[in-house]
């Protein structure tokens, strides 16, 4: 037949793609799949156990018993098959059934965001399984999806979920525009997607969330924000998001509000230690001395003697050490990771010390920034103020507390500019949101947690 | 939903009250009238409540001219108070004109980003800016003399009214660079921007004295170098001292930003290229010049004052001598 | 990205003008200057630190025709910039306060390398002290700071800021501490005085006790009296005095609470006992009040701010002190404070 041709034709190279034939009341059927993408223990136990039934029943579709099947034309063959469905041509019907293998690993914990409260499931790369984590969670019809199939040749599934009653549809309509326009080769993670959403801006700071938990997705979509699910990526997307959202992780609701509140300023603080600690060291050590304290400066000077690097090349160098450090702690297999922990120490540890090559308040600071930096486990919010960090250690290296003055306005300023899907990034701070704020950087009674922000949604009670 | 809150507003309506008054604010109204101070604030209180009163009642459009010149004078102020500030206490062996460098960069660089980045900035600023406010406060505040102050009221009225529209005329001059001010202003900011003044004052003559008071440039950053808590915390006085450099940035980027709108861009860089130029040259180091400037401040303030006036009575005689009235912002 | 890149490269220009590395500050403890025959002579102490040792010190000496100078000449023979913020100790000899305490005053005051917590002492000998202290290998700065500070020790507590206030205050007179040698101890007992800028007298120990128990500064006051042949000492706990002007005369008051040292020589159940000894007590008190009211005024001298409190009360000034009618209210009582009802084996409380 014509058809059997074409298709011949265009898997010609393919050679996973297996044909079969087969009697079935006087007249051929042909079954097409991929074996690699398909099962075969349903193909053989749902279709060709049954079409190879001496009993002949009176029409296919009554034979078959897999619970997705449908009625395609020629065009949508290649994609069918592609996606794990056996392809069946009979009486000139073609007809599709879903025999998927499961290609993907098991739901495990995770391994970015870990906590000592919360849910320990998270996402994973089959899109089907990931909506059924938010599912099992929001058990409402208001939940909607919006589906997509983005990449030329990749036509990964992709999900755009929101809460109808409560997000906006101005943001809705937004993201579904951009979303439709995408037209590449191929998108496989929600790392590449998120680049087509925002605007092109020069800031450092991430203006989209990327999570694997989905009691985060289920929290992010109840205030009224979006969610993006993709197919074959173990992240979802939400926005917007503003800086309060990265400092403060979400199982923080899950502790009472006292032990919550004063987890948050711990964190609070460590987000400015860690940017401006080296900054504020090398200030007070090379240009304003008056402002170290009598007995401190008797001992940093006695620390320092016989180093025979300036202070500022110090700073730079542990820093970029810790960097080396924590790119090879991710980069190399876990089997290894012991003998390069003893390592790292070794270099800043001792061995530096009484080589004479870096003092020891220089380690002390070193650790401080590094270890404050560890709090934050978004790798986007992490590069970010990686790179304040090093811009405001050159401005304070050369211009000295006054240096570290203006870094800290610009800094402001830099925050202040920058708009995440026309939600100011420093939202609940200025402009001021008591909602919001309960949120994310202050804990209140649960007793009062009765409005949702009204920057966010137009449904503001949460009770009736 | 409104773009600009009324707290953004109103803190920035605050905090623009005080740059102006580094250099020869405090020092120049204790010389005048030493331990009464206290009294020509509250009196330059009212007095700047009936210039603000006038500044509510102008119309809304202003002369171009009229408002460069007024504009170009406030940036020039600004930029030359806080260098020469820098230059006297962080970084005393650096020539000025390099300290002026990263200062206009910083003013033009918020410039360009638009007027509702200069609320949002204000907001945050604020929060810094009462931290460090309150901590000097609450630290500076025992060891206060009231000896100091006492006989109550023994100069000469003359002398106090004279101090007092100093005052009135230091603290309202840098709010006509915000724009709607008729819709948005409140006398409760200006009171509370005032109160604030009068702790720094209080504050700063109970502890060192009217004498010492005079003699030093800036009596506000010598009063915290007495601070000492725990015999470990004392030295703080250079990080609590930023406060002046955050609201003297804040009026740097108002002014800029109100330039940027008439000439764009480049006009702002060439501009404060030529103010670079004057200050670094010709007024810096010599001291001549820049005592002149100081000591006739209140003038030059006037002068700038009555400009901006002239120009929104200007504008509002414009569109009834024609018919096709072109705008003039 | 082109615009930060612009204020990157622009940011080496600033040049490092005030770069100065840790090992190259040398720290100053004490500054003492002495003013003779035309010429200054500078010691300046500065701190050593060496790793695994303990703190030791160097001292320096200069001269010069101005202060600038020596600190100059000074500065020629160190490897180091002098540092002043953290400086303890300011000594000065009489000579140059009496010759040359304005040119200090407006040098140190005038840079931004000088901090205002230091404090001032007067010592005539300054060559014999600074070469005791070397030879004990004490730091002489942190040693005399102490001795100033130190909470039980009566001496004039006299900081920069607080010396300037007065010195330029046309009411006041100040006062400073002055320390000396002796037998091989230093010892900061007796105090100098000021009439219009220079020194006119120097004070005994019991001047000094008595100007700090008249300005509320808590110190240990101890007073002897004779009783039946006996030697009482008294301790001062809490003390509370003003001065303030009525009807043209200066009123003091003072209430005194304390209690006996050395209690087992006088019975002290007995109440008529304890009024006779308190009596004796305010007498004793009262006169030394009265010998150091009539220096100052004899002297012309006011330390205590007399002018200052009549110009408060009447708005006038005066021009001498000569003709100041005062009087003293004075009251001792007896207070058995601290952590014991009874005293040890019963001591006190047994009958003589």
């Amino acid at each position: 037949m014509k058809i059997i041709k074409e298709i011949n034709e265009k898997f010609k190279d393919t050679p996973d793609l297996i044909t079969r034939k087969i009697k079935y009341k006087l007249r051929t059927v042909y079954i097409f799949y991929i074996e690699t993408i398909c099962s075969s223990e349903l193909i053989n136990n749902f279709i060709l156990k049954n079409l190879t039934n001496p009993n002949h029943k009176p029409s296919l579709s009554n034979i078959l018993a897999t619970p997705n099947f449908k009625n395609i034309n020629k065009e949508q063959i290649e994609f069918y098959l592609y996606n794990g469905f056996t392809v069946i041509l009979y009486k000139n019907h073609i007809y599709a059934l879903e025999t998927k293998a499961n290609l993907d690993r098991s739901i495990s914990f995770p391994e970015i965001e870990q906590d000592l409260y919360g849910a320990k499931d998270s996402l994973v790369e089959n899109y089907q399984k990931n909506i059924g984590l938010i599912k099992r969670r929001i058990k409402s019809a208001h939940l909607k999806t919006i589906e997509y199939k983005l990449g030329r040749y990749s036509k990964t599934a992709t999900g755009l979920l929101y809460i109808d009653n409560i997000a906006k549809q101005e943001l809705v309509k937004e993201i579904d525009s951009k979303l439709s326009k995408i037209d590449t080769d191929i998108i496989i993670d929600a790392g590449s997607l998120k680049q087509y959403l925002a605007k092109e801006s020069k800031n450092f700071f991430p203006p989209t969330k990327l999570t694997e938990r989905p009691d985060v997705i289920v929290e992010a979509l109840l205030e009224g924000k979006v969610v993006i699910v993709l197919d074959t990526c173990p992240f979802a997307i939400i926005t917007p998001a503003v800086l309060a959202d990265f400092i403060n992780p979400v199982s923080d609701k899950y502790l009472y509000n006292y032990n919550a509140n004063n987890l948050k300023i711990l964190r609070l603080i460590c987000f400015f230690l860690t940017i401006f600690t080296p900054a504020f060291y090398i200030a007070i050590i090379t240009y304003n001395h008056e402002t170290i304290p009598a007995t401190l400066l008797t001992s940093f000077i006695t620390q320092n003697q016989g180093i025979p690097f300036p202070a500022t090349i110090e700073t730079f160098f542990m820093l970029f050490i810790c960097e080396m450090l924590r790119e090879s702690d991710i980069r190399f297999p876990s089997n290894y990771s012991s003998s390069i922990s003893i390592l790292g120490a070794l270099i800043l540890g001792d061995a530096a010390v009484s080589a004479n090559i870096v003092s020891p308040i220089m380690i002390i600071v070193t650790a401080l920034t590094f270890i404050s930096s560890m709090i934050f486990s978004n790798v986007e919010l992490s590069g970010a103020i990686r790179s304040w960090r090093f811009l405001s250690l050159i401005i304070a290296s050369f211009l000295g507390l006054y240096g570290v003055s203006l870094s800290i306005i610009f800094f402001i300023v830099n925050l202040a500019s920058y708009q995440s899907f026309n939600l100011p990034y420093t939202f609940p701070v200025v402009p001021f949101n008591l909602p919001y704020l309960k949120e994310t950087l202050i804990e209140g009674k649960k007793k009062d947690d009765t409005k949702r922000s009204k920057y966010l949604t137009n449904n503001l009670r949460k009770q009736r | 939903m409104k773009k600009i809150t009324n707290y953004e507003y109103q803190s920035a309506v605050y905090l623009l009250s005080f740059p102006l008054f580094m250099g020869a604010g405090l020092s120049k109204l204790i010389a005048e009238v030493q331990a009464d101070i206290w009294l020509s604030i509250i009196i330059g209180t009212i007095f700047g409540l009936i210039i603000n009163f006038i500044l509510t009642k102008l119309p809304n459009k202003c002369n171009k001219i009229c408002k460069l010149l007024s504009t170009c004078g406030l940036l020039f102020f600004g930029i030359l108070i806080l260098s020469k500030l820098i230059s006297s206490i962080y970084l005393s062996n650096t020539p000025s004109f390099l300290i002026i460098i990263p200062l206009i960069s910083l003013a033009i660089f918020s410039a360009t980003k638009g007027i509702e980045t200069f609320y949002k900035t204000s907001g945050i600023l604020l929060i810094i800016f009462m931290i460090f406010f309150i901590f000097a406060a609450i630290t500076l505040a025992p060891s206060i003399k009231i000896d100091f102050f006492l006989p109550l009221a023994t100069s000469s009225i003359k002398k106090i009214v004279y101090s007092a529209i100093h005052y009135a005329l230091i603290s309202t001059l840098p709010l006509i660079l915000l724009p709607n001010f008729k819709e948005h202003y409140k006398a409760k900011t200006y009171v509370l921007s005032s109160i604030t003044v009068l702790i720094m004052a209080i504050a700063t003559l109970g502890n060192l004295g009217p004498e010492i008071a005079t003699l030093y440039r800036y009596p506000e950053y010598m009063v915290f170098k007495k601070i000492s808590i725990l015999k470990f915390i004392d030295n703080i006085e250079n990080i609590l001292f930023s406060i002046w450099i955050i609201v003297s940035c804040e009026i740097n980027h108002i002014s800029a930003l109100n330039l940027i709108k008439e000439i764009k861009t480049k006009g702002l860089i060439i501009i404060s290229i030529l103010i670079y130029i004057v200050c670094s040259k010709f007024i810096i180091d010599n001291h001549k010049s820049l005592d002149f400037l100081i000591y006739n401040y209140q003038y030059v303030l006037l002068g700038i004052l009555t400009i901006f006036i002239i120009g929104k009575l200007i504008s509002k005689k414009e569109p009834l001598s024609s018919n096709n009235s072109s705008r003039s912002s | 990205m082109k615009k930060l890149l612009l204020i990157l490269f622009l940011l080496p220009l600033c040049g490092c003008y005030n770069y100065i590395e840790l090992n190259e500050l040398g720290v100053v403890s004490l500054l003492a200057i002495d003013y003779q025959d035309n010429e200054y002579q500078i010691n300046l102490e500065i701190r050593e630190n060496k790793k695994e040792e303990e703190e030791t010190s160097k001292i320096y000496k200069s001269t010069g025709s101005s202060l600038d100078e020596a600190i100059q000449n000074t500065g020629l023979s160190l490897n180091k910039t002098l540092y002043f913020v953290d400086l303890d100790i300011l000594m000065l000899s009489t000579d140059a306060i009496n010759n040359k305490l304005d040119t200090i005053l407006d040098y140190l005051t005038r840079e931004n390398n000088v901090g205002i917590n230091f404090y001032l002492l007067v010592d005539d000998n300054i060559e014999k002290t600074i070469s005791h202290f070397q030879k004990e290998k004490i730091i002489a700065g942190k040693y005399l700071k102490e001795i100033i500070n130190g909470r039980f020790n009566n001496t004039i507590k006299s900081k920069y800021i607080d010396f300037l206030q007065t010195h330029l205050n046309s009411y006041y007179d100040p006062i400073l501490p002055k320390g000396k040698l002796e037998n091989d101890t230093y010892k900061i007992n007796s105090a100098s005085i000021f009439k219009k800028n220079k020194i006119i007298e120097e004070i005994p120990f019991n001047y000094v006790q008595t100007y700090n128990l008249l300005n509320n500064i808590k110190s240990l006051y101890l007073y002897h009296i004779n009783y039946n042949n006996n030697d009482l000492i008294y301790k001062i706990i809490s003390s509370k005095s003003k001065l303030k002007f009525q009807n043209n005369k200066l009123i003091i008051t003072c209430n005194i609470n304390g209690i006996f040292d050395e209690m087992e020589k006088a019975n002290l159940k007995d109440k008529e006992e304890i009024k006779k000894i308190l009596s004796l007590l305010e007498n004793n008190i009262k006169k030394e009040i009265t010998t150091y009211i009539d220096l100052s005024i004899s002297l012309e001298s006011d330390t205590l701010g007399i002018k200052k409190k009549y110009y408060n009360e009447t708005r006038k000034e005066i021009k001498s002190l000569k003709n100041i009618e005062y009087e003293i209210i004075l009251k001792v009582n007896l207070d058995r404070k601290g952590l014991m009802f009874y005293s040890f084996g019963e001591e006190y409380e047994k009958d003589n």
